[in-house]
């Protein structure tokens, strides 16, 4: 098992927490996994409401800036000897000006990058947010972190290139995406797919 | 992208330094609303840290343009009637910095005779490890293939990058001192040593000597492993910095690394200075008659405000001559004066026993140091605040600078207009001194800091473990002019493996060149011609400007505040001072950076929605605190808490599922736990969790605001820790800071009274525990009450 190791930082004191993160085995040798996963994206794009119907499973039309909060837990039972706790930071709602501190990249070990169908310009963004992604944070051996995108609130009317799903693999082989997932936080349409996808990448469990 | 920025805010603050943070982040958490601005593309302004390459980019920002412009305003657009315009300078140029000059002493490997071996090397980080063998422990995870391909790809880019800019030699100089740069220009490659006042190390003097041999192409495939920090600052581990990251949590953000020894030149020998009584009874420099000498010093110092008798005289003289008066060797009052007290030779008595005795209470707390230095650079405590403020509903837009500020009839400051022309409404500005025209500004004096930036080959004094040294150097002159010096080992996360970054900082006089302020200093630390003394790689020098005692100018509108950026102050007590009391000016009433609720314990509550939660409500809602489980702590999931439900005006359903639980064994960014359990460690009653939530629900406009109505409070269970076999009657909290890994942990607090066991205090040699190499969510402060030098 490796642990916390000075050494393992190669940005600016990225971590590789997907290694370190196990903080021992309890009486029951259940392993513990601590994993820091980004939610990053433009304004409106639902980043509240999907980690608010992962977390604590419901929605809400009702936009709110996230205050207060730097992150939400998520604990899994991800089998029978593991429990993996997921800490989603939100981007603080306000920081959405593209400017991230090093504060909020550092350590994280997965990203999800979300954008509205309903919205072309989020998904032209999508490729600022994953370079700033990569800029900032990056595995101990220099990989970028795993990353997952969203095209979230699939429920409604698509705009662009989400509507052709061969272009969208395209896209996420060339920008360095794990993969995809159409997602609604409304209807709660493959949040919880789309995490355990994410969870896989990380994870040496 | 900042389009739809708000035109209302309370305060706007420009400038991402560590005073302007500070107050962002505390107005913020009480609920005002603040837009925080840079004109940089990056955070912490003077405070900054940078890696290898965007030091150099900065070098040419700094003293030039940044390229933001006058918005075109439409007066009669913007302006309500009465209100006036006034424009402020954005121009950066020679504002604050003076004198910048950087370069690399080392030659490119095309000139090194052995190339295949040089690129070996560069290929294997496992050779370089085997190489020294004092680093392969550090660097055992990073030694998969994977990773040194990556490294080399992204630095082939970078130095493929720098080679088109220019050669090796970086010289940035102000308009006026054209010379010498044309002067650098004409050095490019290294081939012969220059003859130019910096000694060049020759590659072969580094071969000769150690089997590493370093390149520029090198360092700067190591590029992204540099943390250089424009104002190096410390933490005195029992000072107001510390006490402020505890209290507000923002201790959450940060990770520190101890400073393990304080260096200084006794008759031309560099020698780790006794500082604590274990210190001086193991130190070999010292006599057994001046070991008895320095304990009666120090433990008189540490509580000298009982014993006025002893000083009253030399009160306001200078503490060099209460030194002499002493009866001490000079090899004692060398010590107390420059490396305990750190005191110029006309510092007063007061100050000089003001300085000791805060330097000595800060020992034992983390072990046997004084300050702690953050990992990654200080440039991240600016950061950790800013993240802070905008997790509490901060906007934050780099980039962008206020163009001009707009005064009404009654000389207030009613807003301002940034430079992409929107006006912004506020009722403070709170700027950075840069920021400010030199109108809005009065000061005492207007001074500079000459500063140097080394990174070299080895260590001043080379020991087994990395060690992270701190050096006070008398002014050779007229001493007081003092120089600051501070070794980073790679374990600061400053350097890659096998290097040092080390930081100058002396007060700057007339127009003297850092190159020339700093030289006495560096050659007797470097020595190309001295084999046993480190070879400088790569050197930056730079003046940078400050204001003392400074303050807004007499016309300017009393909204406005002006802040100083970073003098030559090694530590950052003055910072915390400063901002609290500017914080307490314009918010009378309110706390100051209270400690926000832990996310872990925030439910959230979707108000409309209670068809969700709703049959979990009971459960939570009436019940005031009768879970009280004494979980297996290891099992965190199950191990829940007292809990208090505070329910604000809107919310009814609460759905909840494991996430409340905390297990201060796995969450990394670990703090309240340890707080908590030494919390007055008696009993933690609901009261006061209902105290603590009740912070939330003064700021309740902000919380229903933001979508939380309902904040859920848990208390920890009442320490079970072995710690209460010996916590002393008043136990203070033990500052839940993240020490890293690989940190010797010694404990603990100062303040409490001197009542300990002999056992725990007299450890003749305090040899570190073994590294720790677990997790540092692990590491859990125990309070051990006080083990300092006094107690004996």
């Amino acid at each position: 098992m490796a642990l916390l190791d000075p050494a393992n930082v190669t940005d600016q004191g990225v971590r590789d927490v997907r290694n370190t993160a196990i903080t021992g085995a309890t009486e029951n040798t259940k392993k513990e996994h601590l994993y820091k996963i980004l939610v990053i994206g433009e304004l409106g794009t639902g980043k509240t409401s999907i980690i608010k119907r992962y977390v604590h499973q419901f929605f809400s039309q009702h936009y709110r800036a996230t205050i207060g909060v730097d992150f939400a837990l998520k604990v899994l039972n991800w089998d029978a000897e593991t429990i993996v706790r997921l800490q989603l930071w939100d981007i603080a709602g306000q920081e959405r000006f593209g400017n991230m501190t090093r504060v909020y990249y550092r350590e994280a070990v997965g990203c999800i990058i979300v954008f509205d169908v309903t919205r072309a310009s989020t998904f032209d963004a999508v490729t600022k947010w994953k370079g700033d992604l990569d800029s900032k944070v990056q595995l101990a051996d220099g990989s970028p972190i795993p990353c997952v995108l969203l095209a979230n609130k699939c429920d409604q009317a698509k705009e662009g290139l989400v509507n052709n799903s061969s272009h969208m693999d395209e896209f996420c082989r060339e920008k360095g995406f794990g993969g995809w997932f159409e997602t609604s936080a409304k209807e709660n349409i493959n949040i919880d797919e789309a995490t355990r996808f994410l969870v896989n990448k990380v994870g040496i469990i | 992208m900042a389009d739809d920025l708000p035109s209302d805010f309370d305060v706007v603050v420009l400038g991402t330094g560590l005073p302007e943070s500070i107050l962002a982040a505390a107005l913020s958490r009480v609920g005002q609303k603040v837009l925080h601005i840079d004109r940089n593309e990056y955070y912490s302004g003077q405070w900054a840290s940078f890696n290898l390459e965007n030091i150099t980019k900065w070098t040419k920002e700094a003293m030039g343009e940044l390229g933001l412009e006058h918005p075109t305003i439409e007066e009669d657009v913007l302006l309500q009637p009465g209100e006036t315009l006034s424009r402020l300078d954005l121009s950066v140029k020679g504002k604050t910095y003076f004198n910048i000059a950087s370069e690399y002493h080392v030659s490119n490997e095309e000139e090194v005779l052995d190339k295949t071996d040089i690129a070996k090397e560069c290929r294997s980080d496992d050779k370089m490890d085997k190489l020294n063998p004092d680093q392969v422990e550090e660097n055992k995870d990073d030694n998969d293939s994977e990773s040194n391909k990556d490294t080399l790809e992204a630095s082939e880019e970078a130095q493929s990058e720098e080679t088109k800019s220019n050669t090796e030699t970086e010289a940035i100089l102000e308009d006026k001192e054209t010379k010498p740069m044309s002067e650098h220009k004409t050095d490019e490659t290294f081939k012969k040593p220059s003859s130019s006042e910096d000694s060049v190390v020759k590659a072969e003097v580094t071969e000769s000597k150690k089997p590493e041999t370093w390149t520029a192409s090198k360092l700067k495939k190591d590029w992204r492993r540099f943390n250089l920090d424009l104002a190096p600052r410390l933490l005195y581990c029992a000072g107001s910095m510390v006490e402020l990251l505890i209290s507000s949590d923002i201790a959450k953000y940060c990770e520190f690394r101890t400073v393990t020894r304080v260096l200084t030149f006794l008759n031309d020998k560099l020698e780790k200075v006794p500082c604590s009584r274990a210190d001086v009874f193991s130190s070999k420099d010292v006599s057994m008659l001046e070991k008895r000498m320095l304990m009666k010093l120090l433990t008189f110092c540490a509580d000298y405000t009982n014993h006025e008798h002893q000083y009253q005289d030399f009160a306001d003289k200078p503490f060099k001559e209460f030194l002499k008066s002493q009866k001490l060797t000079n090899n004692i009052c060398h010590y107390v004066q420059h490396s305990i007290a750190m005191a110029t030779d006309t510092m007063t008595t007061m100050e000089g026993l003001a300085r000791t005795k805060k330097f000595l209470h800060s020992l034992g707390r983390y072990g046997n140091t004084a300050f702690l230095w953050p990992l990654y650079g200080s440039g991240e405590l600016p950061q950790s605040f800013c993240r802070m403020c905008a997790v509490f509903g901060g906007v934050y837009c780099l980039r962008t600078a206020v163009s001009a500020v707009i005064c009404g009839a009654d000389n207030k400051c009613k807003g301002v207009v940034l430079t992409n022309g929107q006006r912004i409404n506020c009722r403070y500005v709170i700027m950075e001194s840069s920021y400010a025209d030199a109108e809005d500004m009065t000061y005492r004096a207007k001074r500079h800091v000459n500063r140097g930036i080394f990174i070299t080959d080895r260590s001043v004094l080379p020991t087994e473990d990395q060690q992270l040294s701190l050096m006070f150097l008398p002014d050779p002159d007229n001493g007081v002019r003092p120089t600051a010096v501070l070794e980073l080992p790679p374990s600061s996360m400053t350097c890659p493996q096998g290097l040092h970054a080390v930081h100058m900082t002396r007060p700057g006089t007339g127009d003297v060149h850092p190159r020339e302020d700093l030289k006495i200093v560096k050659e007797k630390l470097f020595d190309p011609a001295d084999d046993d003394k480190p070879n400088i790689l790569w050197s930056m020098y730079f003046s940078q400007t400050y204001y003392e005692d400074l303050k807004r100018g007499e016309s300017t509108p009393d909204n406005i505040i002006v802040l100083p950026g970073p003098g030559p102050e090694i530590d950052l007590n003055d910072v915390v001072t400063q901002t609290r009391q500017i914080f307490v000016d314009i918010m009378p009433g309110e706390e100051f950076l209270p400690r926000p609720p832990n996310p872990e314990d925030i439910i959230y509550v979707d108000e409309n929605e209670a068809t969700v939660g709703e049959n979990k409500q009971s459960e939570f809602a009436g019940e005031e605190s009768e879970t009280n489980k004494t979980g297996d702590q290891s099992e965190g999931v199950k191990d829940t808490e007292e809990v208090t439900a505070i329910q604000s005006d809107e919310s009814t359903p609460i759905k909840t599922d494991s996430t409340v639980d905390q297990s201060d064994e796995s969450t990394p960014i670990k703090t309240d736990s340890t707080v908590d359990q030494s919390d007055e460690s008696s009993t933690i009653t609901a009261d006061s969790a209902v105290d603590q939530s009740n912070d939330g629900e003064n700021k309740q406009d902000i919380s229903s605001e933001a979508g939380l109505p309902l904040y859920l409070v848990s208390v920890r269970d009442p320490p079970t820790l072995s710690v209460s076999v010996l916590t002393p009657p008043t136990p203070r909290p033990p500052p839940p800071l993240t020490l890293s890994a690989g940190l010797p942990l010694y404990l603990v607090s100062v303040r409490d009274p001197p009542t300990l066991s002999v056992s725990v205090l007299t450890p003749p040699t305090p040899r570190p525990p073994p590294p720790l190499t677990l997790s540092v969510s692990v590491l859990t402060l125990v309070v051990f009450g006080r083990l300092d030098f006094l107690c004996i």
